[in-house]
């Protein structure tokens, strides 16, 4: 889901959009077409995504420490 | 088989593992090397050329006439300046966080880990918009504050880490010998974590070093960061491949110097202050 820099140098998100991970198309939205609150939007869904997935990953780390 | 030469039939099959591993891993690292002192002809020649006459031209053009050398300042100045700071105000936090039992001390932790954890471009999109807003776009200012976002968690996690290692009976035989909680701090605590302090520096340098959506969305043509800078050899006259190399070879150097200083504290920075 961090993938941005090898995807944009290497494709651009193409062709067409086949290659066009979620970090590429909001850099699109944003600062191609210049959409900015769009972006936004696009910003704050990706950060739930990675809020559940982070909690997930700390529920986690606090069970096995707990065994430990 | 016997237990020796069993032994020995795994360390060859390990070797040979770890060879191929190296092999794939570096070959086109080496080849951007190579190709950094090839002419154009040699660089696509077919098949490829092991052997050729080498030529620095790329590197002249590139660092003479084009102007990379001032992306290169560029790189360092910011990486330098973000580094300073986060060290600055990172570090006390650190110190404060691994010592002071404080109400949400677990929460401030997790929600900086949390920022750490966020695609970049999340941050990206808000940080453009305040920094459009602030007249700060192409300013080195602007780049050291986002690149602060991820160098001061980090700065936190790591020397936290680092303070949680050493025993606080430390800091208190400190006090108790009349140094005052900062002189405790500054005279006996910090000089004992040097070693872990000079990792942290380094990996803040090298994560400045390599970003590039940041460098991308908040620099000009006056700022602009190596990483970003490389893309403008691909011109509509063509694609100066040689040229790329070169700059790229002299961007992995620092990088690589100080990843080999560092590498034994990595895993002790990360997993010390998490296993107490």
């Amino acid at each position: 889901m961090k993938e941005f820099d090898k995807v944009f140098i290497l494709t651009g998100g193409g062709p067409g959009n086949a290659s066009e991970v979620v970090d590429l198309f909001t850099y699109r939205v944003s600062f191609a077409n210049w959409d900015m609150s769009y972006g936004s939007a696009l910003g704050i869904v990706l950060f739930l995504v990675s809020m559940v997935a982070g909690g997930a990953f700390f529920a986690l780390l606090f069970r096995r420490q707990e065994h430990a | 088989m016997k237990p020796r030469t069993r032994r020995r039939v795994v360390m060859v099959v390990t070797y040979a593992a770890l060879i191929v591993a190296l092999f794939v891993i570096l070959t086109p690292y080496i080849w951007l090397i190579l190709t950094s002192f090839k002419d154009r002809v040699d660089a696509f020649a077919i098949p490829p050329k092991i052997l050729f006459t080498p030529t620095l031209d790329n590197y002249r053009v590139a660092f003479g006439q084009k102007g990379f050398t001032q992306n290169l300042l560029n790189s360092v100045i910011v990486a330098t300046l973000s580094t300073a700071i986060a060290l600055l105000v990172g570090v006390p936090a650190a110190y404060s966080l691994a010592r002071f039992r404080m109400r949400g001390n677990t929460a401030f932790m997790m929600f900086l880990l949390a920022a750490r954890m966020l695609p970049a471009i999340v941050l990206a999109v808000p940080l453009f918009i305040l920094f459009n807003t602030a007249g700060l776009i192409d300013t080195y200012g602007a780049m050291v504050l986002a690149y602060l976002t991820f160098n001061l968690p980090f700065t936190v996690w790591m020397m936290r880490g680092f303070f949680l290692s050493i025993p606080s009976e430390i800091d208190e035989a400190a006090v108790v010998d009349g140094c005052s909680y900062f002189g405790a701090f500054f005279k006996v605590v910090l000089p004992l974590t040097l070693g872990g302090l000079a990792a942290t520096a380094i990996f803040c340098v090298i994560n400045s070093w390599n970003e590039f959506l940041f460098a991308l969305i908040l620099t000009g043509r006056h700022t602009a960061t190596l990483p970003v800078a490389i893309p403008q050899l691909l011109t509509p006259y063509g694609t100066y491949w040689g040229q790329i190399a070169a700059v790229g070879t002299v961007t992995t150097i620092p990088v690589l110097i100080f990843a080999f200083a560092v590498q034994r504290y990595l895993v002790r920075g990360m997993t010390g202050g998490v296993i107490q």
